[in-house]
């Protein structure tokens, strides 16, 4: 990954080209949530709202929710369930129109101009709770609400329908009403965007032109358009967005594989959960095992645990294999191919580090 | 089938109480695990038929309840659990007859994991890392697996006091995998223990090989 000073010419004018050839890792089950944390349970009348500009949005997913059996296979499914979770906000975003490029980053990133931070609590096919936290890039806080979401038996009736659409609508309108009641332009939170992603990968860039008050990020001076600096941090800018948005199209190709596996989980596993509690209020108990319908019992018993296990077997089957497709990303960049592995979020950070190194390279100093 | 189990336990005649508390297998030797990969196949001809299985769990609890009636004719009471009755025991046998149904095996191993991928039922899956039993938790049992010695060991309590335990073994000299699984419930403290002998095979020896999943269905494709 080190770059020789044979490299440092062929940086300029570089054309990227980024193959990626790997990737993804993701996990999977349900946490407890404290009880003071104000909720926002979404109604199935959700519609869209109105987009207030063309921001580009960036959404960043995690998931909170505990992995119960304690596998690496439960890990990597709920890794990939958030980037799933993710996925499906990113494209309420794009079929909502009027907003500019909408991503989903590894990790919080300053260069888009709005952030959707999502933490994914619970996920069990019958709840989905979802922790929104949504910021502009200057620091602002636009939204903070944890959103939960709880299916019907109609909403598994059509294949593949998303039986959360309406949690997802209405993070969406929150966010497009809460950016619509906020003054900050667009054209000013791409500057803070720029000077912001100067501080963070080259911190003595521009090292007076941005102020910080509170946890809140201003312009204090505007560095000129011509200043090569910030040609050669838009140019690192672009190489990120070109590993990103490759990345994305991963993902896109992921989501494609997993969703019918996932789906099935989802109602299988509702299914289950709703049996349990049909089981628990019927009272049944061991003395009640007694009777003529013993077999019937154990066997249903059996039944429901093969069943949820042959569905979710399928979905972790399905993330093994694309874990074993996708476990290294192979960037090309000026003539030079840089192997980069690990975990989504390990690769980002040694794209970010590369990128460093180039600027390293290219600087006069 | 369930009439020939009725015809083999219509002359036990058992006292009926409440459920005892799980029982729990211990594994004690230090893991020593052994390459269990591969396409299996049921060698019916040494695997053990149901039906003996029964009767033998028959004689067992008929010894057993003749010892008891013994002890109270000479005045000596006794405070043991109560034995299963012809019901308990017919339910014992159906529920293991779908259980050990799975004839052909797929075994997937790592360092770190095995899958026992079974035909038309759920796989068993071990995560290890030597450290003792991994236990997975979910909506309707608790699942315990690991080596045990040479042996790979799941235990696996449902609801309503189901248990089932497997183990795998793995005989160098015959090429022979032996499943042994116990089916066990609160009402019936005598396990229904099956044992099932596998042998390899090569799935692609007919030219063709067949994968059935949830979301494709059933897809065959040609060597």
């Amino acid at each position: 990954m080190r770059l020789t000073a044979n490299q440092k010419k062929s940086y300029v004018g570089v054309h990227c080209l980024v193959l990626i050839l790997a990737m993804l890792n993701f996990p999977f089950v349900s946490v407890a949530i404290a009880s003071d944390e104000p909720f926002r349970s979404v109604t199935q009348s959700a519609s869209w709202g109105g987009v207030p500009g063309r921001f580009d949005v960036g959404i960043s997913v995690e998931t909170r929710v505990q992995n119960r059996s304690g596998t690496d296979m439960e890990t990597a499914f709920r890794e990939t369930e958030a980037l799933l979770i993710g996925n499906r906000l990113r494209e309420e975003f794009e079929t909502a129109a009027g907003w500019g490029v909408v991503r989903l980053f590894p990790e919080p990133s300053v260069i888009p101009q709005l952030t959707a931070y999502l933490e994914v609590l619970a996920s069990d096919g019958r709840e989905l709770t979802l922790k929104v936290t949504a910021r502009t890039v200057s620091g602002e806080l636009l939204l903070s609400q944890t959103y939960r979401d709880t299916s019907t038996g109609e909403d598994y009736s059509n294949d593949l329908k998303d039986p959360f659409a309406d949690l997802f609508i209405a993070v969406h309108n929150d966010i497009a009403d809460a950016v619509s009641s906020k003054s900050s332009s667009e054209p000013y939170l791409r500057v803070v965007s720029s000077l912001r992603y100067a501080s963070e990968l080259i911190p003595e860039a521009f090292p007076d032109y941005l102020c910080q008050d509170a946890g809140l990020f201003a312009v204090c001076r505007e560095p000129s358009d011509a200043d090569p600096m910030l040609a050669r941090l838009s140019r690192l800018r672009d190489y990120e967005l070109l590993f990103v948005d490759t990345i994305d199209e991963q993902l896109v190709r992921v989501a494609e594989k997993l969703n019918g596996a996932y789906h099935l989980w989802l109602k299988a596993s509702k299914e289950q959960l709703d049996w349990l509690e049909f089981r628990q209020q019927q009272g049944v108990s061991r003395e009640s095992l007694r009777n003529e319908s013993t077999f019937t019992r154990l066997q249903a018993v059996y039944a429901a645990h093969r069943s949820l296990k042959i569905h979710e077997q399928e979905l972790f089957e399905l993330v093994l294999e694309l874990e074993n497709e996708a476990r290294a990303t192979a960037v090309y960049a000026n003539q030079q191919i840089f192997r980069l592995s690990g975990t989504l979020e390990q690769q980002y950070r040694e794209w970010r580090t590369t990128l460093r190194e180039i600027n390293d390279l290219e600087s006069p100093l | 089938m369930i009439k020939r189990y009725v015809g083999i336990l219509c002359f036990i005649c058992l006292p009926v109480g409440c459920a005892q508390e799980r029982h729990s297998e211990a594994v004690t030797r230090v893991a020593t695990p052994v390459n269990m990969a591969g396409h299996w196949e049921i060698d019916f001809a040494r695997s053990d038929n149901l039906q003996d299985q029964l009767s033998s769990i028959a004689r067992r609890v008929q010894r057993e309840a003749t010892r008891r009636a013994r002890l109270a004719e000479e005045g000596r009471g006794f405070a043991g659990s109560p034995l299963p009755d012809q019901r308990d025991l017919i339910t014992l046998a159906r529920l293991a007859e779908i259980i050990i149904e799975p004839v052909l095996l797929e075994v997937i191993q790592s360092d770190s994991r095995i899958r026992v991928k079974r035909e038309k039922s759920f796989a068993l899956v071990c995560e290890y890392d030597g450290s003792g039993l991994g236990v997975t938790v979910d909506t309707l049992g608790i699942q315990r697996c690991g080596w045990d010695g040479d042996q790979l060991y799941f235990a696996i309590e449902l609801e309503e006091g189901l248990d089932v335990t497997h183990r795998l073994s793995r005989a160098k000299e015959t090429d022979t995998l032996l499943m042994v699984t116990s089916v066990e419930t609160t009402a019936t403290r005598f396990p229904m223990v099956v044992s099932q002998y596998f042998t390899p095979y090569d799935p692609d020896a007919l030219g063709y090989r067949c994968e059935r999943t949830l979301t494709r269905g059933k897809v065959c494709s040609t060597q």
